[in-house]
């Protein structure tokens, strides 16, 4: 059996009589694309904010690395090593490309209760800032303030900002929202280029995107997993088929 | 993050030269009023510190102030002066650790709900002092001695002689103004400028956002002490209102007349507020109408404060900005 780098059993998050995310158990495994996928509704950012400690579940369990992570906050989870992107662009948007990196990248430092120096002489937060720029195709971009870049581009700083941190595990919420096609395909191309040194958890609509890249689907209907499994035993399920993809995707 | 106009830089520099020859020239009335001014300017940019720094409105930083000021009495004893060189340090240690208690309840809070808390700490302390005998009631208390400065038995300075105190003034404030410049610079800085820009996504990114703001609170506290302790220097009287909203109020009012964006707004602010206070004060009784009037034009004219005069008045130079962190 594949390491499992995150793990959750019975996770339920309930807001008043609505039941948000019922009882899910994932299973990702280390180095692999896992996508979620649901209509609208499904409970599926509820779930990464669960994941990410953005939220704290009314019950169940999150492991993460094999250790208990349940209710523990999102800043101490980037610490150990969870990345977490959003799906209405998280920024600085005043700051420019290369600011907003290094706000992710000096996170790393064991703490920034420091009062003297510059910052920018830390030569480690610097590397990591330059890496992730180049990792999110903005290093030419990286005096640019973040609010005058095009939409695409912001959703590559959203994940610069994340990469910055040198996470293991990247949760993605809809990477490809709103973006044009030539946008998605450099998407692609880039989740395809993390893959090699990342676990990826990813909620998607592009249905074209997720199959391109997705070793394991997760299927959520009203809260709950309807189905997971690879991408080939997703599409030839019926219960999927009638419940989400419908008759246009169901090649 | 935030860039000074190399003309305003220039400006600033100018201010200084010029005050330093300050007492050359002017009479002791003038003296006063700017070493009074200079003291306003650190407590102001301790609050400029919180507000464009770390994005936290405090309607109740008087306190600090007051307890700074407050401090001195306590730690002077009734018959000579204490030696500045550990009243001044527990002083802001003092007011650091306030702020900490405080701001432990505080911080957690945002937006409007920090505004009302820090508001009834604020009060809460007027009161106290207000109120207890104890700690002078509303007549308040004396400083009966200034702080001493002397190295190896000898006084080096005599804060009795007012050019001394305002040159003493100038240094802190200087030293202020650079410090925060620093701090800014430093991991520190970009951490709580990033939570004050967006809270959420340095959450998501491994900061603790409670932890960086309360440090940031205490910080701010402990200048804002500096402050009062040099009030009370000077003015060798202490009183509660000291600690009043309406003090707050004044503070928070020359940080944004002087302008949210550049670190050497508050200063301005402080600076402007109280020169044309003065001026307005020397021409009519009803000078509060006529301040009312000025602060609205700034509010309307210069939406980024006074500092923006400067990038107003010399647009093509001031595009040319150098980087102040």
């Amino acid at each position: 059996m594949a390491d499992l780098i995150l793990e959750t059993e019975a996770l339920t998050k309930r807001f008043g009589g609505l039941v948000a995310v019922d009882a899910v158990g994932l299973r990702v495994a280390t180095g692999e694309v896992h996508a979620i996928i649901g209509p609208n509704g499904a409970g599926k950012t509820t779930l990464l904010n669960l994941l990410s400690g953005d939220m704290a579940p009314t019950s169940g369990r999150v492991r993460f690395h094999g250790n208990d992570v349940t209710g523990m906050p999102a800043h101490k989870l980037s610490r150990l090593g969870m990345g977490r992107s959003f799906q209405r662009t998280n920024i600085f948007p005043e700051f420019t490309v290369r600011e907003n990196c290094w706000l992710g990248a000096q996170s790393r430092l064991p703490t920034s209760m420091r009062f003297f120096g510059p910052a920018d002489k830390i030569a480690s937060v610097a590397q990591r800032t330059e890496e992730a720029m180049a990792l999110a195709g903005l290093a030419s971009r990286a005096e640019v303030t973040a609010a005058e870049l095009s939409h695409g581009e912001q959703r590559q700083l959203e994940l610069g900002v994340m990469l910055a941190t040198d996470p293991s595990l990247l949760l993605l919420d809809e990477p490809m929202a709103g973006m044009s096609a030539d946008e998605s395909a450099r998407m692609v191309e880039l989740l395809r280029t993390l893959r090699r040194n990342h676990t990826l958890v990813l909620i998607e609509h592009d249905m074209d995107a997720v199959f391109a890249v997705a070793d394991t689907l997760t299927v959520m209907v009203n809260g709950a997993v309807l189905a997971s499994g690879p991408p080939s035993s997703i599409r030839a399920s019926r219960a999927v088929q009638d419940a989400y993809l419908g008759e246009g995707s169901a090649a | 993050m935030t860039r000074t106009p190399r003309i305003l830089a220039w400006a600033a520099l100018a201010a200084v030269i010029f005050l330093a020859f300050l007492p050359q020239f002017a009479d002791r009335y003038y003296i006063q009023l700017f070493t009074r001014i200079m003291t306003s300017a650190i407590f102001a940019m301790s609050l400029g510190l919180l507000v464009s720094g770390a994005g936290l409105v405090s309607l109740g930083h008087a306190m600090f102030f007051g307890l700074g000021a407050y401090l001195l009495v306590f730690l002077s004893p009734g018959d000579a002066g204490v030696p500045i060189w550990w009243a001044l340090p527990a002083t802001m240690a003092a007011a650091a650790a306030a702020a900490l208690v405080i701001g432990a309840l505080a911080v957690r809070t945002s937006g409007i709900y920090f505004i009302m808390l820090t508001l009834a700490f604020g009060e809460m302390l007027f009161y106290l002092f207000h109120d207890s005998k104890l700690l002078g009631g509303s007549d308040g208390l004396y400083v009966n001695f200034r702080p001493t400065v002397a190295a190896f038995g000898r006084d080096l300075l005599s804060l009795d002689d007012r050019p001394t105190l305002f040159y003493v003034a100038l240094v802190l404030m200087v030293a202020t103004y650079l410090g925060i410049g620093m701090l800014l610079k430093a991991p520190f800085g970009r951490a709580i400028t990033g939570i004050r820009v967006n809270e959420q996504r340095m959450n998501a990114v491994g900061y603790n956002i409670y932890a960086y703001k309360l440090v940031a609170f205490a910080i701010a506290g402990a200048l804002a002490a500096l402050a009062g302790f040099l009030y009370a220097t000077q003015y060798r009287s202490v009183n509660p209102v000291l600690f009043s909203w309406r003090e707050s109020g004044l503070v928070l009012m020359m940080v944004i007349l002087g302008g949210l964006r550049s670190r050497l707004g508050p200063a301005i602010g402080a600076f402007a507020l109280v020169l044309v206070q003065e001026v307005l004060q020397s021409i009519t009784e009803n000078w509060l109408i006529a301040f009312g009037v000025f602060i609205i034009a700034v509010v309307l004219l210069l939406p980024n404060g006074l500092a923006d005069l400067a990038t107003k008045l010399m647009p093509v130079r001031a595009a040319k900005a150098v980087h102040d962190g």
